[in-house]
């Protein structure tokens, strides 16, 4: 294989990931989460400051959302008499 | 059980596509990568979050598998903070302290998202079964 066909093997990668994904999205517990996984290898370059600050939102946002919460500590019941 | 494997194998495949698809010219290869890392990192444990919140008896079928996500759950917060706060340091200045502090938060971030990936894997193949 030249090193030209490697270059564009390489540069076809996330091509091919992509359809990959694709396929895993028919999968019924791939979500919302795994597409912004795809959005990410679209990436081919850093996002503006107006972007970064929005996603900062974003993350911010789901972090506190019920998936990201623990579940409440167990309160002991203390027998009465 | 085929299932579960090609999961997974698409999560290597991710992470192994960041480190090798082409950048446009002008981008920064570091504040590009990073903003990658941290959006599949952070992504792929929310989906691990969401997936163990779906099944309320997870633990009995998968077992361990709430105590850890829990465990996750207090941690991953402050990891992802500390990685914003990072990235936003070294888009200020990209001076070699902030690239040295950044590759360093990103290296916790990827332990927590192979974490993250490692259980999803159990429960989807559980979701799976159900």
């Amino acid at each position: 294989m030249s090193s030209k066909n490697v270059v564009v093997a390489v540069s076809a990668l996330p091509t091919i990931l992509d359809i990959l994904l694709r396929f895993a999205l028919l999968a019924p517990s791939i979500g919302d989460a795994y597409r912004k996984i795809i959005d990410a290898l679209h990436k081919d370059g850093q996002i503006t400051t107006d972007e970064w600050t929005k996603r900062k939102a974003g993350y911010i946002t789901e972090m506190g959302s019920d998936a990201w919460q623990t579940d409440p500590p167990v309160v002991p019941v203390i027998p009465t008499e | 059980m085929r299932r579960n494997t090609a999961v997974m194998m698409l999560f290597v495949l991710v992470l192994a596509s960041i480190s090798c698809s082409v950048l446009r010219q002008g981008a920064d290869p570091v504040l590009t990568r990073a903003e990658q890392t941290y959006d599949v990192a952070f992504w792929s444990v929310t989906a691990l979050f969401q997936a163990e919140k779906a099944i309320p008896e997870i633990d009995k079928l998968v077992p361990g598998s709430h105590a850890a996500v829990e465990k996750m759950r207090m941690e991953a917060p402050a990891i992802f903070m500390a990685g914003m706060n990072a990235l936003d340091a070294y888009r200020l200045s990209k001076g070699d302290k902030q690239k040295a502090d950044l590759t360093d938060a990103l290296a916790v971030i990827q332990v927590l998202a192979n974490d993250a990936s490692s259980w999803l894997t159990k429960i989807n193949k559980v979701k799976e079964v159900k």
